[in-house]
C-alpha cells in the first residue's frame, strides 16, 4: 500500500520528528519524574469532573450515576426560584467583593509599612503576631467574637462607651453584620496575605533604591517609584486569582457568626446549600451549586486575565 | 478553611465515581457466604430457642457490623484492648459463640452514612448487621439492601422487648413499609425532659418564693434583673439566660417549657417536628399555631424589659448558657443532666417544676423516642444469633425475672472493667476508700477509673424503665442497683436525682411527635424556606422589629410557601401507618 504522497510526506517531515527524538532523548528522565504528578492529577482532578453529570439528574446512591433519572437544569432552576435566591446571591456577592477589596489592600499598605521599620526584632514580632490568627479556626473565634462584640459589656462596646457611643448590635444588626464579617475577616488574614508582597519586597533589588538616592528621591518618592512598581506582578497575579473567589463569601465565617436577625443581609450561597443539606443528602443539588460556583469563578479569572493583560501589559501564565 | 463544604462535597463526588469505577469488580469481600455455611440445615432448631440464657453456636457464626466511634478519653480500654477487639466482643465470641468483625469504624455520623452510601452507590457488600438513622433505612429498602424481620421477631424476640413494642407502636412506624418490618429501634431513657433551674440563693437574698406560673415568673425575673439578687450593688444580673437562635426548642437553654405554658404545640427547627392531632385527627404543625402567638408576645414584654438575655437571638444553647453559668442569670431552662455541665460550678441552682399557663396549662416538648435502628442485610443468614445476644443485653435492663437474663451481667458488663467484687461485695467506685486491693481495680494504681461499653447493636435502654430508680437512690446513695438501668442512677449526684424527680413529676404533660417518616418530597424541597421563615419570624417578633399580629402574616407565608403541601402529605403518611 505505497502511497507517493504519504511517502512524500514523511521524507519531508524526517528531520522534525528526529529533532523531537533527539528533545525527548534528551529529556526523558524529566518526564518520568513528572508522570507520577500527571497521573495523580488525571485520576484526581480530572476523573472526578465526570461526577459533574449529577448536577443535571437526581442522583439516588442505590440508582447510582447511570441510574438515576435525568432531571435537566431543574437543580439549578431551585436556586434562582427560592424565593430569597437573588436575595442570597446579592449578600454573597458584596460581602465577597468587600473582602477581596480589603484583603488586597489592606495587606499591601501593611508590607509597605512594615518594610519601612528599621527596628529588626520589632519587625519579626509584629509579623509574626499580625499572622497568628490566620491559624485559628472560625468555630473558636465565632465564640469569641459573640463575647466581645457583645451588647452586655463586651470589650467593643465598652471601648465605644467611653466615647459616648452608645452599643452597636454588631451581630443581629444586618448592616453591622456585613461590617463586622469583613473587617474581621480582613484582620484575621491580612498578616497572612502581606507575607507574599512582603516576599516581592525583599526581592527587589537594592541597586534601584540605591540609584533613586543618588538621583535624590526620599523615602517616600523610593516607595512610589520603586517599591510599587516592584511588587505591581505580584498585586496583579494576587487580584486576579481571588477575583475567582467572587462567590465565596466564606462559609466557615458566617456559619458561626450569622442568626436568623440578620438572614436577610448574611445569609449567602454556602450556607443556604449547607441549611438545605440538612434535610437528607442532596448531592446534586450541592453539585450543581458547586458547578454554578465554579464557572463564576472562572469567567471572572479569564476576565480579570484579560484586563491584567490589557490594563498592565502583564501576562499570568 | 474556608472550602470546606465544598471541598467536602467534591471529595465525596470524587469517591463516588471513583468506586462507580471499581465497584463493579466488587465482590471479593464475601464473609456473607461464610457465615451461610455456619447456619447448619432447616431442621435442627436455633439454640437460641432450645437454650435462651445460654446459648452458644457451634460452629461460631460470623457477624461483621460497622460501627461509629472515638475515644472520648485516654481511659476508653485496658491496654491492648480496642473497639473491635475488647471484654465484650470476647465474651461475644467465648459464650455465644458470635464472631464480630468490624468493617469500619468511623468518628462520626457524618462519615457513617457517607461511608454507608457509597457502599451502596458502589454496590460493594454492606455489613451484616449495622444502625441507621431513619432516611438511610428508608433508602436501604428501596434499594433492597435490607431483610424484613416479621418472622424473627415472632420467633426470637424476647417477650420483653416484644412488650416494649407493643407500648410504643409508632417506633416502629418509620421502618414498616408495606407491612413489614425491617429495623429494631434503639431507644432512649427519655430522661431528659425539661426542667426549670433556679438560682434557689437569689430567691433567698430577695424573699421570693420559686415561681409557678407564668405571672410569678415575670416577677421572679424582674426582681432577679432590677434588684440587685447577688447583693453586690452592681446592675450585673438578668432574669433568664436561653436561646433562641434556633426557634425555642433547644437541647438546653430552652424555651419549651414556656412555649408549653400557652398550649400543647412545640416549634422546632426541623420539619419533621412537631406535629400532633387537632379535634378531627389531622395532623397539624405546631409552629403556625395562635398558642405559639402567646409565647412570643410574652417572649417579647420579657425581651423589651431587659428580663431576658438581649442576645438570645445570636447565642446557640451551648453560647447561651455562660451567663448562667457564670452567674449573671437566676434563671435557665432545660434538663437534669445541667447539674453537671453547665451548672455543675454554680451551686444555688436548683430545679423546679415547669410553670403553668394563664389557662393552668402547662407541657414540656418530649423528644423523639428513637435514635436509630439496626437493621439486617439482605444476605445475612444468622439473624437469630443476635436476636439471641440482644435478648440478653435487654435482659439485663429488665434484671433477673427476664428468661433471657445472663447471670453474668448482673452487676455490670464485666467483672475487673466497670465494677469489682472484694469479700462478697460489690463496688463500682472509690475502691480505696473500700479497702479493695490494688490489683484488683480495674485500672490498677487509679481508683477513679472504670471502663464503660459502646454497645455494638442496641443500647438496650427502655424508656422511662430507669424512673422508678430515682427516689431509691436519692434516699439511699449505696442502695443495690438491680439492673442496668438502675447502675446508671446509682451513679448520679444528688442534685440531679432531685432534678430527675421533678422531671418526672410532670411526665404526664408532654407534647409529643406524631410524624416519625422519612422527610417527605415537599420537606426536601421546601423545608429549609420554611423553617427559615419560622426562625426568622419569631426572632422579628420577640426583637419588637415587626408588631405580635406579623404571626398570622408568617402563618400564611407558611402555608403558600409550601406548608399545606408538607401537612397533606404528612396525614397521608399518618393515615397509612395507623390504618
Amino acid at each position: 500500500m505505497s502511497n507517493p504522497t504519504v511517502a512524500a510526506d514523511t521524507l519531508k517531515r524526517q528531520p522534525k520528528r528526529s529533532r523531537f527524538k533527539s528533545y525527548i532523548r534528551k529529556t526523558w528522565p524529566l518526564h518520568v519524574l513528572l508522570l507520577p504528578a500527571v497521573v495523580i492529577a488525571f485520576i484526581y482532578n480530572y476523573i472526578p469532573i465526570m461526577g459533574i453529570v449529577i448536577a443535571f439528574k437526581d442522583y439516588k446512591p442505590w440508582l447510582g450515576l447511570g441510574g438515576s433519572p435525568w432531571v435537566g437544569l431543574d437543580h439549578f432552576r431551585y436556586l434562582f426560584e427560592y424565593p430569597d435566591g437573588m436575595q442570597i446571591i446579592r449578600n454573597t456577592l458584596i460581602i465577597a467583593f468587600a473582602k477581596i477589596v480589603t484583603q488586597m489592600f489592606i495587606p499591601v499598605i501593611f508590607a509597605l509599612l512594615l518594610n519601612e521599620i528599621r527596628i529588626k526584632w520589632f519587625k519579626r514580632t509584629a509579623q509574626t503576631f499580625v499572622y497568628l490568627p490566620h491559624f485559628l479556626s472560625w468555630v473558636i473565634l465565632g465564640g469569641i467574637f459573640v463575647d466581645i462584640l457583645s451588647i452586655r459589656g463586651g470589650i467593643v462596646n465598652r471601648f465605644l462607651g467611653m466615647f459616648g457611643i452608645d452599643p452597636i448590635s454588631f451581630l443581629s444588626n444586618g448592616d453591622w453584620f456585613r461590617v463586622t464579617v469583613v473587617v474581621s475577616d480582613a484582620w484575621k488574614d491580612f498578616g497572612f496575605s502581606a507575607i507574599i508582597f512582603l516576599a516581592a519586597i525583599a526581592a527587589t533589588s537594592p541597586s534601584l533604591y540605591e540609584a533613586a538616592e543618588i538621583d535624590g528621591a526620599n523615602r517616600w518618592q523610593q516607595v512610589i517609584h520603586v517599591t510599587l512598581p516592584a511588587i505591581t506582578p505580584i498585586f496583579i497575579v494576587v487580584a486576579t486569582l481571588s477575583l475567582g473567589r467572587v462567590l465565596d463569601a466564606g462559609f466557615d465565617q458566617i456559619f458561626n457568626l450569622y442568626n436568623p436577625l440578620v438572614y436577610n443581609k448574611g445569609d449567602i450561597i454556602d450556607t443556604f446549600v449547607y441549611r438545605v443539606g440538612l434535610l437528607g443528602s442532596q448531592y446534586s443539588f450541592a453539585t450543581a451549586i458547586g458547578f454554578f460556583k465554579s464557572i463564576i469563578g472562572f469567567i471572572m479569572i479569564v476576565i480579570s486575565y484579560r484586563l491584567a493583560y490589557k490594563l498592565a501589559n502583564y501576562r499570568i501564565f | 478553611m474556608k472550602r470546606t463544604v465544598k471541598g467536602t462535597k467534591t471529595v465525596v463526588a470524587a469517591l463516588a465515581v471513583a468506586l462507580a469505577v471499581t465497584g463493579c469488580a466488587g465482590g471479593t469481600n464475601n464473609a456473607g457466604n461464610e457465615s451461610a455455611s455456619n447456619q447448619g440445615d432447616a431442621t435442627t432448631e436455633s439454640p437460641v430457642l432450645t437454650n435462651p440464657k445460654d446459648f452458644k453456636f457451634d460452629p461460631p457464626v460470623n457477624v461483621s457490623t460497622g460501627i461509629r466511634w472515638s475515644a472520648q478519653g485516654e481511659n476508653e480500654f485496658k491496654e491492648g484492648e480496642t473497639i473491635e477487639d475488647n471484654f465484650h466482643t470476647r465474651w461475644m465470641r467465648d459464650s455465644m459463640g458470635i464472631n464480630l468483625s468490624f468493617d469500619f469504624v468511623v468518628p462520626n455520623l457524618e462519615d457513617y452514612e457517607t461511608k454507608l452510601r457509597l457502599m451502596m452507590a458502589g454496590n460493594q457488600k454492606l455489613p451484616d448487621v449495622f444502625t441507621s438513622k431513619v432516611e438511610m433505612v428508608s433508602d436501604m429498602i428501596s434499594a433492597d439492601k435490607i431483610q424484613p424481620l416479621d418472622e424473627y421477631i415472632d420467633q426470637y424476640l424476647s417477650d420483653n422487648l416484644k412488650a416494649i413494642y407493643e407500648k410504643y407502636p409508632d417506633v416502629l412506624y418509620p421502618v414498616t413499609r408495606d407491612g413489614k418490618i425491617y429495623g429494631l429501634p434503639n431507644l432512649y431513657a427519655m430522661d431528659e425532659g425539661t426542667v426549670m433551674w433556679v438560682r434557689e440563693d437569689w430567691l433567698q437574698n430577695l424573699n421570693l418564693e420559686a415561681p409557678t406560673t407564668i405571672d410569678e415568673l415575670t416577677e421572679v425575673l424582674r426582681a432577679f434583673t432590677e434588684d440587685d439578687p447577688d447583693g453586690n450593688n452592681q446592675d450585673d444580673t438578668l432574669g433568664m439566660a436561653v436561646s433562641l437562635k434556633e426557634g425555642p426548642y433547644n437541647w438546653m437553654s430552652t424555651a419549651d417549657g414556656l412555649v408549653g405554658a400557652f398550649g400543647n404545640h412545640m416549634p422546632s427547627k426541623y420539619i419533621w417536628e412537631y406535629w400532633n392531632p387537632d379535634e378531627n385527627g389531622e395532623l397539624v404543625y405546631n409552629a403556625i399555631q395562635p398558642s405559639v402567638k402567646q409565647f412570643l408576645a410574652q417572649m417579647r414584654d420579657w425581651m423589651s424589659k431587659g428580663y431576658i438575655d438581649p442576645e438570645a437571638g445570636i447565642k446557640d444553647a451551648g453560647k447561651a448558657s455562660e451567663i448562667a453559668a457564670s452567674g449573671q442569670a437566676g434563671i435557665i431552662f432545660g434538663p437534669p443532666w445541667m447539674d453537671g455541665y453547665p451548672l455543675g460550678g454554680v451551686e444555688g441552682f436548683k430545679a423546679y417544676p415547669l410553670p403553668s399557663g394563664p389557662d393552668g396549662q402547662q407541657a414540656r416538648a418530649e423528644k423523639t423516642m428513637v435514635r436509630d435502628y439496626l437493621i439486617f442485610n439482605k444476605d445475612f443468614k444468622n439473624v437469630d444469633a443476635i436476636f439471641g445476644y440482644i435478648n440478653k443485653i435487654y435482659a439485663a435492663y429488665f434484671g433477673e425475672e427476664d428468661p433471657h437474663f445472663d447471670e453474668s451481667l448482673r452487676h455490670g458488663w464485666m467483672e475487673g472493667y466497670d465494677y469489682v467484687t472484694h469479700e462478697g461485695k460489690v463496688y463500682r467506685s472509690n475502691f480505696a476508700e473500700h479497702g479493695v486491693p490494688s490489683e484488683k481495680w480495674p485500672k490498677p494504681g487509679d481508683d477513679t477509673v472504670t471502663y464503660g461499653l459502646t454497645l455494638p447493636f442496641l443500647n438496650g435502654i427502655v424508656p422511662f424503665q430507669s424512673d422508678a430508680a430515682f427516689q431509691k437512690f436519692l434516699d439511699n446513695p449505696d442502695a443495690e442497683p438491680a439492673n442496668m438501668a438502675e447502675i446508671s442512677v446509682s451513679k448520679a449526684k444528688p442534685r440531679m436525682l432531685e432534678a430527675g424527680l421533678v422531671r418526672i413529676s410532670q411526665n404526664e404533660n408532654t407534647i409529643v411527635n406524631y410524624f416519625n417518616g422519612p422527610p417527605t418530597k415537599t420537606m426536601v424541597s421546601k423545608g429549609e424556606l420554611l423553617i427559615k421563615l419560622m426562625t426568622e419570624s419569631y426572632l422579628k417578633i420577640i426583637y419588637g422589629n415587626e408588631p405580635i399580629d406579623y404571626f398570622d402574616t408568617f402563618v400564611q407565608e407558611w402555608k403558600k410557601n409550601g406548608g399545606d403541601e408538607i401537612t397533606k402529605e404528612v396525614n397521608e403518611w399518618y393515615k397509612s401507618v395507623t390504618q
